[in-house]
């Protein structure tokens, strides 16, 4: 009864308090928290929901109390302390104090608590024990997350790496997106981040490299068991991150699993009185890396040498040739006027900031009674723009800039509704708004692109600088940024599940039930501040200087060149756009198993149905059907033995190869607890593991692809009276051609590994093998080797091969000192390798042009001979296809790779390079902790990639010229391999490999700092615990690339020249307060 | 019996799953659509085929908003593929972006059929490759069209037949000889690259033949085109497929077709057997005409009508007195584009911002826009034919009609509503060094000396200029696909290589002399010299001279000098641009580019390599 009460009673505040609050914090929200008062309306509204909970009284009756402490004394809340052989228990709060009645006084208690040893006591008639519980040295019991369950870390025999949520936020603190962070955290994860846009989600992550051309080679992420978005979790929400990386830990995700599972559990409540936990920083961020331009009088000095190269090609170009005295002008302008007409700007210093500052602050409350126990956590978080466009007021009454603020809340709520069931409700989300100005590629463009003498971008009077010719790329960056509107994407997501759990003891010991409904829901509503200005004409006055250096004003027609009077913007109404209403819908049903016979026997096993219903905006919904189950054996913590599979089902494959079964089995070895190694004692852990498993993958094709499909939509333009509407009559149109026999991708993934720990772990190895063989690979439409007077998308089909080697390392070492101070290290080192088999090449390609034999995304260029460095060399050089009337010399010689006497790109192309995902990735961390202090260090890198990026020097006869350009050969630089960039004439100037660069990089990815208040110092500050920590990521980059960027987004147009938004460094400080 | 319970569980479990588990996920019935039901009745049917309106491909206003599209000797432009195809890079195409012939539209899509703006929808190959194989589908499935009356049925083959021959012809013009695609391919394909352009048409041909049996003359005057009364003109008729006929056979007959890549190409050496066949096929053409299908524009005024002087959103070439349009693609349905098309010609300050800017090249307009006597330059200067009129010291002085109607030279009047003074008048002038007038040699102007304004509208005089006369956006220029103008010289070119100048076919009873002059009247223009009447060579350089005027700037040139067999000489290979001061003290031609052009290499666009990679039998174009 109580519990039905309470359970009403949550749902009462969740849909009256709750919503309201919701409601009324998100409106605050919408008024960008100019006062930032919010804090306290967090701290009110967690009070609201959570007032209706109270530990229940207890009656002083055979009663037990005490405290348990770690030994240091430190407090422990949270231990289960339960009278053994009965299901009397408790937990202690967060003093470590617990109260317990026991049915009689010679019972025994049960200590237990997780990284504890378990420790269990007699009353023998006290009424008071104290309890002191002894750590792990290295918590070998720790729980591993793995699909659909726990397991100890001692009987894991599949390949999962794991990270504490709050071991991931000490080193990452100030970063907003959970992806980013994990970037050198967990060995086998390769992370690569593409920009620095506020809000946007701009990482890709592979897991053991890449096994298939389809999708996008992501791996399956879980939230509390749900395939969820996580760039958007709030970190201190986070329990815990698994890896799963071979088969036998993803079998049970089958066919999703493919490419690797990533599972996060966020926190959950512990029994004890509320704890309150206060978390704010400040991270201050600067731009990390960008392309570097010459001076302008360098520049031009740069220009006039290259014209004078180019000038027997191109006789035009000496009229842009400029006398030294035109180009001293830009630094030495005779006066006011003159630096007007040759001005000289940093793009960069006019655009950016020299830091921004991010926010945020949670507020979490953690705590439990005898039958519920729940976590809540509110937080809000303000990204900021690195762009400095506020600081120019466009006048109209309106800002724009870069931005995004969140707002993310979570509750956890677990209810005991017996003895043996408990149910949970989670409910978590967040509101995001991003804002957006203009075209970012315009605005990047200027740092990437644009001339330091371009033009001023802004004089003055308010007039905007523009170049004559009015050209795209040269485009006023801060007219983009300030004076074009903005748009405001507001994203809402809720995410909710309900789980029950029914234990079944009364069938058989160890046996239980669990059923689960999750829905989550993601609308985006769109809302556009339109600026557009008039005639094709931004909203604004230009001054423009012409080649004469004659001035003119330039502005939208119809009004007075000298009295420009600007167009009233529009504010669009906020629209939810249709493709982004998102739900999905899911539950499934299980059976879990989990016994011990004869104290050496423990099996485990588990059935699980799963259904799924994801749908997008208005088109049909999206099924997914797996049956999962896995049974696990573990003879006397020494042999181990996991079996596991999937049965799963896609809608992309018809009748008859829609379902198919996807097992693994994995075994292991613990040679340590054998009797014979008893008396080893330096060797502490040898565990050898393997596993061999089969796994699908969907991911390439689209939906329903192997029907034959036809659509209606569409018409045509032929009306002679009205050419801008459409016939009557509606397009029918052949949609797919349909392959009845298209079926999954398999992949056959093996993985062998060596656990070592040495001197009571004080040194712990792991090391892991794996390969992955994928068949069948859906070769898709697009790529088909069918000529296109097929007239149509040819259908997909099932040919391709890929195989992928590798091998992860990881080594720790952790030392305490006699004086108490702690050491550790951890190096962990990622080589992933993919190879094409087959890719369904055409026949008659050469075999060095074919896509078998090389690694996805193999990057391809012509061989660069030597750089001609003379008419002889010229005329000994190697004929072309194309343009060999334009070959010069200072630029390279091409080889003619297939020996038929002319240089031809479409058949003297060969693979050159890596792709941009990185083949080998690691990271290194060094520590130390001393009483209160922590002190970290973690340095990540990338080898055997490359990124390309086309440096824009002299675009558009511009005097842009980037430092990483400057060694270029030419006679007196006879050694160096870059080439001349060309002002003028770009023909001929060969370079086959100049936008190739390099992509390998370290980082000083992380250096964490914090500080634990003593005690003491707490209590007299009236709080239970302060933590003071401060962090630094991304501080120092050693790389040959131009910019700190691993890979051109696709995200934003043109990003491999024109750049992307900045991604940043930064310096975070901060506290977590417990009252 | 602890296992027997679990299983019974488990059981138990599994079975209220296994409901509808293979259904669960099927396809959305509401999502399908089969095949019977696209044929099941005229509306559907046609609305199969009407996606093949949308395949066509206007060059004008397909490419980006700064119009690539002539690539011919007559216009130049450093960039783009009008540059690639200067610098003999016709492998370009496929990556090209901003021209019809790129392989992606410019935002590197496959090209949407259904998108309002030309530029969006596919180019040129995947627009063909799509077409044969709807057109395909069609035919392979004519008993599906039960549902339709003789007459719908009939339609529905008509227009599949024409658009197979049509699209192929699109592939042919660039590409050359391509096998004749007749099925719906579904699986491997093996199809052999024909040996001969003439065997492919000569296929297509028949094609040709069942669309003119089946079309309608007019879809205005049929049942089934009530619907759409009013607005048939953009659906393909007996008479377009006549003219398509005629100009597959006239090109199979052409010089370079003949020679079919073989060495000694003769620009004067037609297969005058094809060429008596489009004689026959372009003259029920001009029947048509004579029975008030089509009408020829009769004076200059009349014809801005076929070229630009219609309101926006509707389609030139239409007026009963020019009515010209014989197909067009449907290009015109974005004012946007086409307003970026019509001030092509001129630079972007007095245009559009953001339109491109081909440059009419001297060369071009000194070879082909002659004299106001009908001579062109050369004979003038050679004295055989008359007195010379041409002025070396005023070269824009006495020129034939058209070029002042369609080319703006310096000190021309623009508009003097221009807010700018320096638009109100054309200031072309360059002397080579640095006396150069604001619409010259700068980024973004000219470098010529000329602007073409064939397409640029006026109104009483003052032109278009972007700030001040902003007109553009009220008419509707258009590049017609197929117009009367074309049948005509077409018509004179097949027959006079066929029967001469002076003597008519027995299909209709009009010879090739006389065909050039009612142009000739039309433009105001003496008839043709007889002297070169009765030269038969002479005569045809005067006839394709009249096609490069009366064509100019409509994207058929290019593909004129390559099938004349021509384009590799320097004639046509060397563009040049005026230089003269501002006082015209000297006018002197200078070389701006000279063209990499071989035969046969630079005379067919080769296929993306890998399309020649999947199987023997369809070999690559020479030279690449």
């Amino acid at each position: 009864m109580t519990m039905m009460k309470s359970l009403r009673t949550y749902i009462l505040v969740i849909s009256s308090n709750n919503n309201f609050k919701l409601i009324k914090l998100l409106s605050i929200m919408k008024q960008k928290f100019k006062k930032r008062c919010f804090v306290s309306g967090v701290v009110f509204s967690l009070m609201l929901l959570l007032s209706s909970f109270s530990v229940a009284e207890l009656q002083a009756q055979n009663i037990v109390s005490g405290t348990v402490t770690d030994s240091q004394g430190v407090p422990l809340p949270g231990v289960s302390v339960v009278q053994q052989g009965t299901s009397q228990g408790t937990s202690t709060d967060f003093d470590g104090k617990y109260t317990l009645r026991i049915s009689s006084s010679d019972a025994t208690l049960e200590f237990t608590f997780i990284g504890f040893e378990t420790t269990t006591r007699p009353v023998n008639g006290q009424a008071t024990i104290n309890v002191v519980l002894q750590e792990f040295v290295e918590s070998l019991d720790e729980v591993i997350l793995v699909g659909y369950g726990t397991q100890k870390k001692e009987s894991v025999v599949g390949s999962i790496s794991q990270i504490k949520g709050q071991d991931l936020q000490e080193l990452n603190a100030g970063i907003t997106n959970v992806e980013e962070a994990l970037q050198g955290n967990l060995p086998g994860v390769i992370a690569i981040n593409g920009s620095g846009v506020p809000g946007r989600n701009d990482m890709q992550l592979y897991i053991r490299g890449q096994a298939s051309w389809n999708g996008s080679g992501q791996p399956l992420i879980l939230v509390d068991g749900a395939p969820r978005d996580i760039d958007n979790i709030d970190f201190n929400d986070i329990e815990n991150i698994s890896v799963l990386k071979d088969a036998s830990a993803t079998a049970v995700f089958g066919v999703q699993g493919a490419n690797g599972v990533i599972l996060i559990t966020t926190k959950r409540g512990q029994k004890g009185k509320a704890q309150l936990s206060l978390q704010v920083n400040s991270t201050s961020k600067f731009v990390s890396k960008l392309p570097e331009k010459l001076g302008v009088y360098d520049a031009i000095m740069e220009a006039n040498s290259s014209i004078m190269r180019e000038l027997p090609h191109s006789e035009e170009s000496w009229t842009l040739y400029r006398p030294v005295a035109i180009a001293d002008k830009f630094i030495n302008p005779a006066n006011e006027e003159e630096s007007y007409i040759y001005p000289n700007v940093n793009w960069s210093d006019v655009l950016l900031k020299d830091m921004a500052l991010d926010h945020r602050v949670n507020l979490s409350v953690r705590g439990g009674g005898d039958n519920s126990k729940y976590f809540g956590s509110l937080s809000y978080q303000t990204v900021s723009d690195i762009f400095n466009g506020t600081a120019y007021d466009n006048g109209k009454g309106y800002e724009s800039e870069f931005s995004y603020d969140r707002f993310n809340f979570r509750s956890n709520i677990d209810f005991d509704i017996t003895k043996t069931t408990e149910f949970s409700v989670n409910l978590g989300g967040f509101y995001g708004i991003q804002n957006t100005p203009g075209n970012l590629n315009l605005v990047t463009n200027a740092i990437y692109e644009l001339a330091p003498n371009a033009y001023i971008p802004v004089f003055p009077d308010g007039a905007f600088g523009r170049d004559d010719a009015d050209i795209f790329a040269n485009t006023n960056p801060l007219v983009t940024l300030t004076n074009t509107g903005y748009t405001t994407l507001n994203t809402f997501n809720i995410n909710t599940d309900f789980i029950l759990k029914q234990k079944l003891d009364f069938v058989t010991k160890g046996l239980s039930f669990q059923g689960r409904f999750s829905l989550d829901n993601r609308s985006v509503s769109r809302q556009s501040l339109n600026d557009p200005g008039g005639d094709a004409q931004e909203n604004v006055r230009y001054r423009v200087y012409n080649g004469d250096f004659v001035e003119r004003i330039e502005s939208p027609n119809g009004v007075n060149d000298f009295d420009f009077v600007p167009y009233q913007w529009t504010l669009g109404t906020a629209n939810i756009q249709d493709g982004t209403i998102g739900r999905n819908l899911l539950y499934d049903f299980s059976i879990n198993y989990n016994s011990t016979f004869a104290d050496k026997h423990s099996v485990t096993g588990l059935v699980l149905v799963r259904r799924r219903e994801t749908g997008t905006g208005n088109g049909f919904l999206r099924y997914r059907e797996d049956w999962v189950s896995r049974v696990t054996y573990d003879y006397d913590k020494r042999y181990f033995l996991d079996v596991s599979g999937a049965y799963n089902g896609s809608e992309k494959y018809g009748p008859g190869y829609r379902f198919e079964l996807f097992p693994a089995v994995a075994a292991g070895w613990t040679v340590t607890n054998e009797s014979f190694m008893e008396n080893v004692d330096w060797l502490n852990n040898l565990k050898l593991r393997g596993s061999y498993g089969l796994i699908g993958d969907d991911s390439g094709g689209a939906r329903f692809e192997y029907q034959k499909t036809w659509s209606i939509g569409g018409g045509a333009f032929i009306n002679n009276g009205a050419s801008n509407t459409r016939s009557p009559y509606v397009f029918y149109t052949e949609a797919n051609v349909g392959n009845a026999a298209l079926q999954w991708e398999t992949a056959v993934k093996y993985n062998f590994g060596v656990e070592l720990g040495l001197f009571d772990n004080a040194i712990t190895a792991e090391l892991d093998f794996y390969g992955e063989d994928r068949n069948d690979i859906l070769i898709p439409s697009s790529q088909r080797a069918v000529p296109e007077w097929f007239g149509a998308s040819p259908p997909a089909f099932n040919r391709g091969q890929v195989e992928v080697r590798g091998f992860e390392i990881v080594l720790g070492a952790n030392h305490t000192f006699g004086n108490g101070l702690n050491i550790f290290t951890n190096v962990n080192f990622t080589h992933a390798q993919d190879l094409t088999i087959d890719r369904e090449d055409p026949e008659l390609t050469p075999f060095y042009q074919k896509r078998a034999g090389y690694s996805i995304g193999q990057p391809r260029s012509a061989i660069p001979g030597e750089i001609m460095g003379s008419l002889d060399d010229l005329y000994s050089s190697t004929p072309r296809v194309d343009g060999q009337s334009f070959i010069r010399t200072g630029y390279y010689n091409l080889i003619d790779y297939n020996g038929d006497g002319v240089y031809n790109s479409a058949f003297d192309n060969v693979p050159y390079g890596f792709p941009t995902r990185p083949q080998r990735t690691w990271a290194a961390t060094v520590g130390a902790k001393y009483k209160g202090w922590k002190f970290s260090v973690q340095l990540y890198g990338t080898q055997n990639t490359n990124r390309s990026y086309s440096s824009r020097t002299f675009s558009n006869q511009i005097d842009t010229f980037f430092v990483h350009e400057l060694n270029y050969w030419s006679k007196d630089n006879p050694t160096a391999v870059r080439t001349q960039p060309t002002f003028n004439f770009g023909q001929g100037a060969t370079d086959p490999r100049s936008n190739f660069f390099d992509g390998s990089l370290t980082r000083l990815r992380s250096v964490a700092l914090s500080y634990r208040v003593p005690n003491k110092t707490c209590e007299k500050l009236g709080v239970k615990g302060l933590n003071l920590f401060a962090n630094g990521n991304n501080l120092f980059l050693w790389t040959d690339l131009p910019d700190d960027r691993e890979f051109n987004s696709s995200q934003t147009q043109d990003s491999s020249f024109r750049g992307d938004y900045p991604t940043m460094a930064r310096v975070n400080f901060g506290f977590n307060l417990d009252f | 019996m602890k296992n027997f319970k679990i299983k019974k569980l488990v059981l138990f479990v599994g079975l209220t799953f296994m409901f509808g588990c293979e259904e669960y996920l099927d396809i959305a019935p509401e999502a399908e659509i089969d095949i019977t039901d696209v044929f099941a009745t005229f509306e559907s049917s046609q609305g199969f085929v009407e996606e093949m309106y949308n395949l066509v491909v206007e060059y004008g206003t397909s490419g980006h908003s700064f119009q690539d599209y002539t690539f011919g000797d007559d216009t130049y432009r450093s960039g783009q593929f009008s540059g690639q195809v200067d610098r003999g890079q016709l492998n370009l195409w496929v990556s090209q972006k901003y021209a019809y012939l790129g392989k992606n539209t410019h935002q590197g899509k496959e090209g949407d059929t259904n998108d309002s703006q030309a530029r969006r929808r596919p180019r040129v190959w995947r627009g063909s490759m799509t077409g044969i194989r709807k057109a395909n589908m069609v035919l392979a499935n004519e008993d599906l069209l039960v549902g339709l009356t003789q007459d719908e049925k009939n339609v529905i083959l008509g227009q599949a037949y024409f658009f197979r021959a049509f699209f192929h012809n699109e592939i042919m013009k660039f590409w050359g000889r391509f096998p004749h695609i007749t099925k719906v391919y579904d699986g491997a394909i093996d199809t052999p690259r024909p040996d001969t352009y003439k065997e492919v048409a000569l296929s297509i041909n028949e094609d040709y033949k069942k669309a003119i049996e089946l079309l309608p003359v007019n879809w205005d005057y049929e049942e089934y085109g009530q619907r759409t009364l009013g607005n048939n003109a953009g659906r393909v008729t007996k008479g377009a497929a006549y003219a398509f006929q005629g100009k597959n056979l006239l090109f199979a007959a052409s010089p370079l077709m003949k020679f079919n890549n073989a060495p000694g190409i003769d620009t004067y050496s037609y297969d005058t057997e094809l060429a008596a066949m489009a004689v026959d096929a372009f003259a029920e053409v001009l029947k048509l005409e004579q029975a008030g299908e089509y009408s020829l524009a009769k004076n200059m005024e009349d014809y801005k009508k076929v070229l630009w002087e219609t309101p926006v959103n509707t389609w030139p070439g239409l007026a009963p007195e020019a009515r010209e349009l014989i197909f067009a693609g449907s290009g015109g349905s974005s004012a946007g584009q086409t307003r970026a098309f019509m001030v092509a010609g001129v630079p972007r300050p007095i245009g559009q911002n953001l339109s491109g800017n081909e440059m009419a090249t001297h060369n071009f307009i000194y070879q082909n826009f002659g004299m106001a006597n009908g001579l062109s330059i050369e004979d003038n200067l050679s004295g055989e034919y008359g007195s010379n009129t041409y002025d070396p010291s005023n070269p824009f002085a006495n020129r034939d009609p058209r070029y002042y109607a369609w080319i703006f030279s310096d000190r021309d009047p623009i508009s003097s509503k221009a807010r700018s003074n320096n638009h109100k008048t054309a200031k072309l002038y360059d002397d080579g060094n640095n006396e150069i007038g604001p619409h010259r040699r700068g980024r973004g102007l000219n470098l010529t000396g000329y602007m073409f304004k064939k397409f640029y509208p006026e109104i009483n005089g003052q032109y278009h200029v972007q700030s001040g006369n902003n007109i553009a956006s009220r008419f509707n220029g258009m590049r017609i696909h197929m117009r009367l103008t074309d049948v005509y010289l077409m018509y004179a070119e097949a027959l006079h290589v066929s029967k001469g100048a002076t003597t008519a076919p027995a299909s209709f009873p009009l010879t090739a002399e006389q065909v050039i002059n009612i142009l000739r009247d039309r433009a105001g223009v003496p008839h043709v010299h007889s002297k070169i009447v009765a030269d038969n060579t002479k005569f045809l350089d005067e006839l394709r001279r009249e096609r490069a005027v009366e064509l100019s700037y409509e994207a058929h040139r290019w593909m004129d000098i390559r099938r004349w067999g021509v384009a590799h000489e320097d004639k046509y290979k060397i563009k040049t641009g005026l230089y003269f001061d501002k006082n015209w003290t000297f006018f002197k031609e200078y070389t701006i580019v000279e063209r990499v052009c071989e035969y046969p290499k630079h005379y067919w666009l080769p296929f993306e390599p890998n399309q020649t990679q999947f199987y023997e039998g369809f070999p690559q174009n020479p030279g690449w």
